[in-house]
């Protein structure tokens, strides 16, 4: 089988389904894989057997997914030799297939998921304060320094998204870690929407600093707290923007 | 209250070091097997492709198969430029969920959201800067385990020039099955810590895997607490 592992974040993609199992939760699952652009652009999907095994369901189940991904545009299949089916990133980007997932929560959703965000980043930054070794502290100010630079949204968004990494890495949990990848999975790829204008990239890199320099300082508190603002602010800005996109 | 630089009796962690000492030997002789591979599969090529690499493979596959033995993951992993056709490059292969060796699968395209900039890591940048092999861990590896892990890594020269490391993953839970008879034989509290103070292995419920020990200096313990030239020592605690 080709893709056993992704590398990092795609363990949330490639984990067996919730007991209701069907080709629509396949759909999704895939659908975020490409929104959270895991599987980029003409990247190959496994086939279907692999694809069966690797979610728990039926090569029925399967291609049936694989039809709904294909008349939506997201999939092309071709035949023969080297044929398969090809990720198909739409023409306007993975930000429409995030919008279109933003409509199916609630605002009270939206803040109950950033409640759990909070309360993962949080934790994450205290155990960081705790455990991190000078080399800890030096990659976290590399990722800040980054995400400082970056110019383009994407970039800003990916540094991000490496930031929480590197801080769940930094607390020296597994277990924190894969919550952060299946959270940014489900919640960061809908909190970019609102995120890589100069004004929240400004604010982004103010929060980032205070997280680095409690770290660094070893004061667990301070940690938490730095990281729970920065949740808070990012899931303000996503209510926000959701509430001008249904007013448009 | 920690004791890092306490003396401890050489026979009470005699064991300890013994079985610290056994699973970093098997593990640096895979990556070694790996690095003397390449080396001589890349020596006398002045434009090597990722074929080239095809040795590791073989190499690598029945060792992962042998549960056994405690090395998950191996494999090469080149330099930035050293490949003609690919920039970075994992030649890399790890158990799966079932057991089964896999080739890990990796972004190595720099603008990719799975891309993964290996150039920052200690277990590249320590055996490239410093020339000598290394163990990096307990960390938590996000690259292709997953898990908390220990990698052990060895720098791979083709005439003289870094081309990148030979390595073995071993998960700290493995480590830890293999270190615990001796950390429970012994009548003091000690624990087994990395270059910073950030222990592997303990036999305390108050100091644990992951955290960080005060006032460890691997250079002032005795040379019978240290496991070689590793940055790997057994220290007392409480």
């Amino acid at each position: 089988m080709a893709v056993p592992f992704y590398g990092r974040a795609s363990a949330a993609v490639f984990s067996p389904l919730e007991s209701l199992s069907r080709s629509e939760l396949v759909v999704r699952r895939l659908t975020d894989a490409i929104a959270l652009g895991l599987l980029p652009d003409a990247e190959q999907l496994p086939g279907e057997l692999d694809l069966a095994g690797i979610f728990g369901v039926s090569t029925v189940t399967v291609r049936e997914a694989l039809s709904v991904l294909r008349s939506e545009g997201l999939i092309e299949t071709r035949r023969g030799r080297g044929g398969g089916s090809f990720v198909r990133t739409p023409e306007d980007g993975i930000g429409h297939l995030a919008r279109r997932r933003l409509d199916r929560f609630s605002l009270g959703e939206l803040r109950d998921l950033g409640d759990v965000y909070s309360a993962i980043c949080g934790a994450s930054a205290a155990l960081a304060a705790r455990r991190s070794s000078p080399d800890d502290v030096a990659r976290l100010q590399r990722v800040a320094d980054a995400l400082e630079h970056a110019e383009k949204p994407d970039a800003r968004r990916r540094a991000d998204a490496q930031f929480h990494i590197e801080v769940a890495t930094a607390a020296q949990s597994p277990r924190l870690y894969h919550e952060e990848v299946s959270l940014q999975a489900e919640f960061g790829t809908l909190l970019w929407l609102a995120f890589g204008d100069d004004g929240s990239h400004a604010q982004m890199v103010r929060s980032c600093r205070a997280v680095v320099a409690a770290i660094a300082d070893r004061d667990p508190r301070a940690a938490r707290e730095a990281a729970e603002q920065r949740v808070a602010d990012s899931t303000a800005r996503l209510i926000d923007y959701q509430l001008s996109e249904a007013r448009a | 209250m920690n004791a890092p630089n306490t003396r401890l009796s050489p026979t009470d962690i005699a064991p300890v070091i013994a079985a610290v000492a056994e699973i970093a030997d098997h593990a640096f002789g895979v990556a070694t097997a790996i690095g003397t591979a390449v080396e001589k599969a890349l020596t006398g090529r002045p434009a090597p492709r990722r074929t080239d690499l095809a040795a590791v493979e073989p190499l690598v596959v029945p060792v992962l198969g042998d549960g056994n033995q405690p090395v998950q993951g191996a494999g090469f992993v080149a330099a930035p430029g050293v490949l003609q056709d690919v920039e970075w490059w994992l030649e890399w292969f790890a158990r799966d969920a079932d057991g089964r060796p896999q080739r890990l699968i990796t972004h190595s395209e720099p603008q990719a959201i799975g891309f993964y900039d290996y150039q920052h890591l200690p277990w590249y940048v320590v055996p490239r800067e410093s020339g000598q092999r290394h163990v990096t861990g307990p960390y938590v590896d996000y690259l292709c385990t997953e898990e908390y892990t220990l990698t052990f890594t060895v720098p791979v020269l083709v005439d003289g020039r870094f081309c990148g490391v030979g390595g073995a993953d071993v998960a700290v839970k493995s480590a830890e099955q293999a270190l615990l008879p001796a950390l429970r034989a012994s009548g003091q509290r000690i624990a087994v810590v990395n270059g910073f103070g950030r222990i592997l292995s303990s036999n305390s419920g108050r100091h644990l895997c992951g955290d960080l020990l005060e006032g460890v200096d691997l250079d002032q313990l005795p040379g019978e607490q240290r496991v070689g030239d590793l940055p790997l020592a057994v220290v007392a605690i409480d």
